[in-house]
């Protein structure tokens, strides 16, 4: 089939659905929870990361080229299915109106602090209904072309080190916050590796999704990801003071904001540009996959699923912009990302072993 | 298709967003230098050296633009009050992003410079990468001398400071990097000190003004000590010169400049914290009338001179720092990261009083030039 996606393209879908909105504050939040042992707690979450990755390939080669819009309903019935898939929807709009917001927030604060958000909302919901327009090729082609922006953000990053005031001793002593303390930690850490989730559908459309080759391009792009992080928690830590740390949301702007160079300033305006990409990508990712539910729920046709995605993620965000606390709303999206990334694909990987529930093409190798 | 292509078009309008948030620079009168003190009752003073670029719009021999320096005060209950005065008695829009340099005078830098700072920190269009200085007296009549005096020349002063970095007399600190500083309970540090030279009439990096915790302790190293310092902070720049009259021999004068260091420290228990710190310079000599740097044993001797000299030096500096109770090195945070046990018995407000440092300077001539 033409729509078939490779291990390699699904490492760029990876990165970009997983890159997004938390990277700037990551330093900070891990601070809070760990102080400067912030980078251990990363690469214990990217690993359990990968753990949930094993598990959610365990699930879809059961079904192969079945999306778990599908599949669900194979495994708990036609009505639980249903509920089970509005949920999802639900789920990855709510992530989408969640980076909206945030996308919003901090543009204002940082760039452009008199233009009404409205603006900012409607523009978002231009590049998700046109990014969606296409075909699942398309998309992936769109990743994969920007994600070369992603080496961007990675170069940018590199001017920290010219920075004389960097100090290497903030990072030790290593692992004063005590094992348990990194470990409980990781609950805070983990919700920037969202984008994971994804799979349930992503992997219903890759050629062989039962080689082990399937899972390559996603472990691939997770353990990318995680040493960008622990990367990028390193040299925050090492940048600011400790107190310092906890007074700065953004940390990744800020210490770019501080960045002199002989015939560039301002370098977090540089990094805003790109992360703008990045984010527009995991929009588009998230809306594509909501989308494609809701086509299959309601048999609707594809592009009016987008409008319908589009419109509803609008209405979202201008109902809570202003009237809720991001960090609220952060919170209840990590917590529900629990049972969607984590939770539901348990279960249904235990009911489908229990009752060999098994897809149409499924073989044992 | 049609379709499509015209909700692109439409699209493509919401992608100008610059209706809103457009600052023409034609309004915008950037401030070059700002300075801040106190006034009589210990409200924020902020005097503003503004830069003004007239254009001719139809200069008759191609473009010219001359440039002028204003000075503008204001005073308010907050430093962005003081900027809302300024902004009153200027017209077009005081815009304060451009900013290379900010003076703290005397008095304002020995009350808690943070409260200075915090709306640089919070404002996204503020240079915090900008140099900040101390000065001798009141910020404000240091400009009122650039404008005064050296009106025609004002736009030195950054690179008054920066020249100041690179021969290592002042530390590149800038007001984002002191930020690190204020908010670190194991470093303290160091700001260039600008004062008027009443002889030449002129502004000059008159050393390092010493800090603690948030403000300025009042004791200022000069020019050279403050090498010597910076040397112990392992943030030796493009080049360190010291000179010295060798006291032994008569009327022997020697210049010479630090190429390379390694610093080294050691930590030992004792009713005090004792850090050992011993510092190795290569040194190339600029200036020794006596030559006869060819004889091993002439080299040797001038080592030991150096090297005498500058561990005398340094052990001032020190007791100085002990005074004013000022962790310009950073052992503080050197115990956290590596000895936490330590830390643990002395942290605390005044911990460097529990500190000893011990310094040590082997200087090694590697060149001499190109004559021996």
């Amino acid at each position: 089939m033409k729509t078939r996606i490779s291990s390699f393209e699904l490492f760029f879908v990876l990165l970009q659905t997983q890159i997004g909105v938390g990277l700037l504050s990551l330093p900070y939040e891990t601070y809070k929870g760990v102080k400067h042992d912030g980078w251990i707690s990363i690469l214990i979450s990217g690993f359990m990361v990968q753990i949930t990755i094993f598990l959610i390939w365990t699930l879809c080669r059961r079904f192969p080229h079945n999306t778990i819009f599908d599949f669900s309903k194979m495994i708990v019935g036609r009505f639980l299915g249903s509920v089970m898939n509005l949920g999802y929807i639900i789920y990855f709009l709510i992530v989408v109106s969640y980076v909206f917001l945030v996308f919003t927030d901090l543009i204002k604060r940082w760039i452009l602090t008199e233009t009404p958000a409205w603006i900012f909302l409607l523009i978002g919901f231009f590049i998700l209904v046109y990014g969606c327009w296409g075909t699942v090729k398309d998309m992936v082609s769109l990743f994969s072309f920007i994600s070369v922006f992603i080496l961007g953000m990675l170069l940018i990053t590199f001017f920290v080190f010219l920075e004389p005031g960097i100090d290497l001793r903030y990072l030790f002593p290593i692992g004063s916050a005590g094992i348990w303390a990194i470990i409980k930690s990781t609950k805070d850490s983990f919700v920037s590796f969202l984008g994971f989730e994804t799979l349930l559908i992503y992997f219903a459309f890759m050629k062989n999704p039962g080689k082990a080759a399937a899972i390559k391009g996603a472990i691939s792009a997770n353990l990318f990801i995680t040493f960008f992080y622990a990367y990028l928690v390193i040299i925050a830590t090492i940048m600011f003071s400790p107190d310092e740390i906890i007074l700065v949301p953004e940390p990744v702007l800020y210490m770019l904001k501080a960045i002199s160079l002989t015939i560039l300033e301002r370098l977090d305006l540089l990094f805003l540009s790109i992360w703008v990409i990045v984010v527009a990508s995991t929009v588009i990712s998230y809306s594509y996959l909501a989308s494609m539910g809701i086509n299959k729920l309601l048999h609707l046709r594809h592009k009016k699923s987008v409008l319908i995605a589009g419109a509803f993620v609008l209405s979202l965000s201008f109902l809570l912009y202003g009237r809720i606390e991001l960090s609220k709303l952060g919170k209840l999206v990590t917590f529900v990302s629990y049972f969607f990334g984590v939770i539901f694909p348990a279960i249904l990987l235990v009911i489908s072993f229990i009752f060999k529930k098994r897809g149409a093409y499924y073989e044992e190798n | 298709m049609r379709k499509t292509n015209l909700f692109l078009l439409f699209s493509l309008i919401f992608l100008l967003t610059g209706c809103w948030d457009e600052q023409l620079l034609k309004y915008a009168r950037l401030e070059y230098v700002a300075g801040f003190d106190f006034d009589e009752s210990r409200n924020y003073k902020t005097t503003s050296l503004l830069r003004t670029i007239s254009r001719n719009l139809n200069p008759p021999g191609g473009g010219d633009s001359s440039q002028t320096l204003d000075l503008v005060l204001g005073t308010g209950k907050t430093v962005r009050e003081s900027r809302l005065s300024i902004n009153r008695a200027i017209e077009g829009e005081y815009d304060p992003s451009k900013g290379r340099v900010l003076i703290l005078g005397n008095e304002a830098a020995k009350s808690d410079i943070y409260k200075f700072l915090d709306v640089y920190y919070r404002n996204p269009h503020t240079p915090i990468n900008s140099e900040l200085v101390v000065s001798e007296g009141t910020a404000n009549s240091l400009l009122e001398h650039i404008i005064q005096e050296e009106s025609a020349k004002g736009g030195y002063l950054y690179e008054l400071i920066k020249s100041a970095e690179k021969n290592t007399e002042s530390p590149e600190l800038t007001i984002q990097t002191v930020c690190t500083y204020l908010f670190d309970e194991g470093k303290d540090f160091v700001l260039p000190y600008l004062g008027i030279d009443k002889e030449q009439n002129k502004i000059k990096v008159k050393g390092l003004a010493i800090f603690n915790e948030h403000s300025f302790t009042g004791e200022v190293l000069n020019p050279e000590d403050s090498t010597l310092l910076l040397l112990f902070m392992n943030k030796l720049n493009k080049s360190a010169r010291f000179s010295h009259r060798l006291n032994l021999e008569q009327n022997t004068e020697v210049t010479y400049n630090i190429t390379k260091m390694k610093r080294s420290l050691k930590i030992e228990e004792r009713d005090k914290i004792q850090f050992t710190i011993s510092i190795n310079l290569d040194v190339a000599i600029d200036e020794y009338p006596e030559d006869q740097l060819d004889k091993k044993k002439n080299i040797e001797k001038l080592n030991k001179l150096l090297s005498n000299q500058l561990t005398d030096q340094a052990e001032n500096i020190f007791t100085i720092l002990s005074e004013t109770n000022s962790d310009t090195l950073g052992l503080g945070r050197e115990l956290i990261a590596y000895h936490p046990e330590k830390w643990e018995k002395i942290h605390g407000k005044n911990y460097y009083e529990k500190i000893k440092v011990i310094p040590k300077v082997k200087v090694n001539i590697i060149s001499s030039g190109i004559i021996l």
